[in-house]
């Protein structure tokens, strides 16, 4: 709640505001009461920046300010907020959080659309959308993310991928006393229970159930439109040295079928298996659908590639081009998302 | 069995497997065809068909870049164990994959849209530019130092290496995965263009090889009695170098980086049929061509539609085969 972080900015003279104030950064942690993450924090900068932890000088009682590694439960409060993350942890929270680093793009992506942005205050170099999401600092990949760079932001939430790359990072952050909600983001069905979970952790429930329906009417609409068509198979080329598809494992594999296509690939578990040229050839597909993303590119248009020509689809000029930024996250734009594909398998859709 | 002995019938029998080696590269991938299809598509004048373009366009070109390069790097590693009477050497000893790897890394993380060709040329490049190196240092002395000429090739090796890992850091997934297959080895790529090019280019080293082959085995007495013996010391080491350089440059720039052919192919063929050059060279060449041929065939085939780094069928197939080679032809201290 914006309201909440303004006055804690403000934080007045609290108890031990006077001895502890070692560190001020361009005058924002000037005042240590009230949120102990912050201290930590700046804890943690000092120790980063020094190699040791450092008692402030002229504090002698110096320990009776750290603070208590976990918050301590409210107790009385009603409002705790308690939930378990896709690494079969539990998440509490003592109140909505406020300031917030998404790993996630998608997640980003979500917190702006049931507006909770402004309470972002770090994201990955990846998360283009929305428009105001490029005012956030960046951290930087997002996988094995650098715990330093995230605790300088004095995040009260960090929202990152639940998988063995940020598994280090998630144990840190949480033995710092940052909450972490660590979550899987694949398929259709994670995407609706992300959407439900950052609306428990923002204090937003009313809108992210709103979003949760309008994505769900939505797809539900494009369902029934595509039902009538005839189903078209398809290879998604997601790369091609060496040729990498989109197998079940993938949400895409969701969304082709909800656009009206079979994927050639579905058998495959693997979200992104590595198929081969002969594979495809041998898969007969109808259509090869050609997502152009933005930026560096690097991937040569299938007609100039060695050796396929000998699929039909590419002799026949059945190759699909569409706009991949829509398509290649899972976010609320996914009912376009789906329209876009329905559109490349079946010309003149809608 | 004795060295030395059964040489011609051991060429033909070569020949006979390299011949088989590429039937079966053309008979087997992930799309199943019966023998009666690959027949039917390999006859001309034979009607377009998937099995056809299949055949034609997708298997024979990988299985002649894949045969052309296994029997590239047995020649490289044949004229670098030559050259540095060193039994451990081999293609990539003296940095030439590295170098590649790092031309071809660079032009795959920096997102250029090349084709195969481009990405074939840029590793290429990078060949050429470890080989003139070390080249230079080596002979700096006036004459090529073979104990300068490891050690410059192992530093240059470690310096691009190095290089490698340095672009690598600031990929992306998926050219990550690109750059991984091909610092692993994979035919996927290949092109008739590309394999006219590697045919221009190598088999003119191949049959230079050959030609040095009575210098080759001088040499493998020692410098000096080669001297003796009215060996151009000097002239034979530095061509020597060059075509095999040029040789391992070719096949790494065509197929990634692909270990062990170059080392253990010229090592059982000498362990069945002896050392001289004059059978070494083109025994390794029929035989590092099978080898490839069938590894590529393998990789294509045992995980299909997925494929296994052709690297890493060389080695997991070939390693234990060699090893049960160099135990038996030593058991009970016999040489």
């Amino acid at each position: 709640m914006p309201t909440e972080r303004s006055s804690r900015e403000g934080c007045g003279g609290g108890r031990g505001s006077d001895t502890s104030v070692t560190l001020s950064r361009k005058g924002r942690v000037d005042c240590v009461t009230g949120t102990p993450v912050r201290v930590l924090g700046a804890a943690f900068f000092v120790v980063a920046l020094t190699g040791r932890v450092l008692i402030p000088a002229g504090a002698p009682d110096a320990d009776r300010h750290l603070p208590p590694l976990l918050p301590l439960p409210r107790l009385a409060d009603g409002d705790t907020i308690v939930l378990t993350d896709d690494l079969d942890v539990r998440v509490t929270l003592q109140e909505p959080a406020s300031r917030i680093v998404s790993l996630v793009p998608a997640a980003t992506e979500i917190l702006f659309a049931i507006g909770a942005g402004d309470r972002l205050v770090g994201r990955t170099r990846f998360d283009r959308h929305p428009q105001e999401v490029l005012a956030v600092p960046s951290v930087g990949d997002g996988v094995r993310p650098s715990v330093e760079l995230i605790v300088a932001l004095e995040p009260d939430l960090v929202i990152l991928f639940a998988g063995p790359d940020s598994r280090r990072a998630a144990d840190e952050l949480r033995r710092i006393g940052v909450p972490v909600l660590a979550v899987r983001h694949n398929t259709l069905t994670d995407l609706y229970r992300n959407i439900g979970r950052l609306g428990q952790v923002t204090g937003s429930s009313g809108p992210s159930e709103r979003l949760s329906a309008t994505i769900r009417e939505d797809l539900e609409s494009v369902r029934e439109a595509t039902g009538r068509l005839l189903r078209r198979t398809v290879y998604y080329d997601a790369w091609w040295q060496p040729p990498i598809t989109i197998g079940r494992g993938s949400y895409l594999d969701s969304l082709i079928t909800l656009a009206g296509g079979r994927n050639v690939f579905g058998d495959l578990q693997r979200p992104s298996p590595q198929v081969s040229l002969e594979a495809i050839a041998a898969r007969e597909p109808e259509i090869i659908l050609y997502p152009v993303h933005r930026g560096v590119e690097g991937r040569a248009p299938v007609s100039e590639r060695p050796g396929w020509h000998i699929l039909e689809a590419v002799r026949s000029g059945r190759v699909r081009v569409f706009d991949g930024e829509l398509v290649v996250r899972l976010g609320p734009q996914v009912a376009a998302a789906v329209r876009e594909l329905a559109r490349a398998i079946h010309p003149g859709f809608e | 069995m004795r060295p030395g002995r059964g040489r011609p019938a051991g060429l033909v029998s070569l020949a006979v497997l390299l011949g088989l080696a590429v039937a079966t590269g053309l008979a087997v991938g992930p799309a199943w065809l019966s023998v009666g299809e690959v027949w039917d598509a390999l006859l001309p004048g034979a009607q377009a068909s998937p099995a056809r373009a299949i055949v034609l366009s997708v298997r024979l070109p990988r299985v002649v870049a894949a045969a052309l390069s296994g029997a590239s790097l047995a020649v490289s590693g044949v004229l670098f164990q030559a050259l540095l009477r060193n039994p451990l050497a081999e293609p990539y000893l003296l940095g030439v994959s590295s170098g590649a790897a790092l031309g071809a890394v660079s032009v795959l993380v920096l997102g250029l849209t090349v084709g195969p060709a481009g990405l074939a040329l840029a590793a290429l490049a990078g060949a050429l530019v470890a080989i003139v190196i070390v080249f230079r240092v080596a002979s700096a002395a006036g004459y090529l130092d073979t104990r300068i000429l490891i050690l410059a090739g192992v530093v240059v090796a470690s310096f691009f290496g190095a290089g490698v890992m340095l672009v690598m850091t600031f990929a992306e997934g998926r050219t990550t995965r690109s750059a991984l297959l091909w610092t692993m080895g994979s035919f996927g790529n290949a092109s008739w263009g590309m394999n006219l090019a590697l045919a221009v280019y190598s088999l003119p080293a191949v049959l230079l090889a050959f030609g040095l082959s009575r210098h080759l085995n001088a040499l493998a007495l020692g410098e000096e009695s080669a001297a003796f013996l009215g060996t151009e010391v000097e002239t034979v080491k530095r061509v020597a170098y060059l075509l095999a350089s040029l040789l391992a440059a070719a096949a790494v720039s065509v197929g990634g980086v692909i270990g062990f052919v170059g080392l253990v192919v010229p090592h059982a063929v000498r362990l069945l049929w002896g050392g001289d050059h004059r059978f070494l060279v083109p025994m390794s060449f029929l035989a590092g061509g099978a080898l490839l041929a069938l590894a590529d065939a393998a990789a294509r085939t045992v995980a299909a539609p997925l494929e296994v780094p052709v690297g890493v069928v060389t080695a997991l197939v070939g390693v234990p085969f060699f090893l049960v080679l160099l135990r038996r032809s030593y058991a009970g201290g016999a040489g």
